[in-house]
């Protein structure tokens, strides 16, 4: 089995970062090792915290998946790697030593009935999976749908945009902050600069902040939070999250906020495949995709 | 007048650019570009460095120097 390389950090905001590189194949067991081996012995409460944290790491994944619009991968994760994902729930429960627990699924589909999807050979999907990371994975799977698109309008100049190199991802993120800069007044440029984060005042003159995160990261006056991003966003550097934006946002809220998820004012979960951002020892709910039953109650 | 397309993707941005009245073969390419991402429900905004806003642009002619394209935005 591949194993995931993952590390935990924290960043100046507070937040604890999760990054996880490797198969998604063996993503929950790699978890289920973190969290055991993080969670002194008896300590059950905490180690329910990362039961539910895990849970939800499991939702976003599946909405990464979905987000990225790669509908042959999220039939795989919702019927290929549920049994496994449920496994290591199941390892985690065993810890935990409950006596009733019920996993239930998912909702059948992320856009319906699954019979919509045609996946003929699971296996196939797999080994691709096992032979790359998840991030290249997605990259290469969207960047090639980007390519076919302008490959059918005769745009050779972009066949060779598809990522090779190891540096990409620095030079992306450079790119697009320089970018963003660009396109920043300079008010918004000097509180990015300070703060990491900038406002931005829609036509009908409502105020929101834009900080760097990758979901739930635009914030309004009352500090509810709202999430919508390109449909591309999760194999976007953050920056161009950040630009695409403050320009819907100044150009066409209303397509901003039609589509936008939004939360109260608890403090945010950010999700992404392969970057997972968590406030320590938040426990709450999540209307997620995979959802865990102790008894009648539901997580 | 030179203009750009900004195309926001995973190595930060690819920018296609035409001059507007010397080159038509780029023009029709971009033009052909600038269709096919409208009709995949992308927006297109023209920008000016440094200000406030942009305008979005739903005619290829209307296009100004900068323009962002921007995948269509979905919740998340």
């Amino acid at each position: 089995m591949v194993r995931a390389d993952y590390s935990v950090d924290r960043q100046p905001d507070g937040f604890r970062v999760l990054r996880i590189r490797g198969s998604i194949y063996c993503i929950e067991h790699t978890l289920a090792d973190y969290f055991l081996s993080a969670v002194p012995a008896g300590e059950h409460t905490h180690l329910e915290r990362l039961l539910w944290e895990f849970c939800r790491i499991w939702a976003g994944i599946l909405g990464s998946l979905e987000s990225s619009g790669n509908r042959t991968l999220v039939e795989y994760a919702m019927r290929g790697l549920m049994p496994t994902f449920n496994q290591g729930l199941v390892t985690l429960v065993h810890e935990l030593r409950l006596p009733e627990v019920t996993l239930a699924p998912p909702p059948t589909s992320l856009h319906g009935s699954t019979s919509a999807f045609d996946v003929a050979d699971f296996t196939a999907i797999e080994a691709r999976l096992l032979q790359c990371n998840m991030d290249e994975y997605f990259r290469q799977e969207i960047d090639a749908e980007m390519l076919r698109t302008l490959r059918g309008g005769d745009f050779p100049q972009f066949a060779t945009s598809a990522r090779a190199d190891p540096d990409a991802d620095k030079k992306a993120l450079q790119v697009s902050k320089e970018l963003l800069l660009k396109c920043l007044t300079q008010e918004q440029r000097e509180a990015f600069t300070q703060q990491g984060a900038f406002s931005v005042r829609t036509p009908t003159g409502r105020m929101l902040r834009i900080t760097q995160a990758r979901t739930f990261n635009v914030i309004d006056e009352r500090g509810s939070r709202f999430c919508a991003a390109p449909k591309n966003a999760t194999l976007l550097p953050i920056f161009d999250i950040m630009l695409a934006q403050k320009l819907t946002l100044e150009t066409n809220p209303a397509s901003f906020f039609q589509v936008a998820n939004r939360r109260g004012t608890e403090p945010a979960m950010d999700f992404c495949a392969y970057e997972i951002y968590g406030r320590e020892g938040v426990v709450s709910h999540t209307a997620g995709l995979a959802c865990l039953h102790f008894g009648n109650t539901a997580v | 007048m030179k203009k750009s397309l900004r195309i926001l993707d995973s190595t930060g941005d690819t920018v296609m650019s035409f001059e507007s009245e010397i080159d038509d073969k780029a023009r029709a390419e971009a033009e052909k570009f600038f269709q096919t991402m409208k009709q995949k429900g992308a927006a297109v905004i023209s920008v000016t460095p440094g200000t406030e806003g942009g305008v979005q642009v739903r005619d290829f002619n209307t296009l100004g120097e900068e323009n962002v394209v921007i995948q269509p935005i979905v919740g998340g």
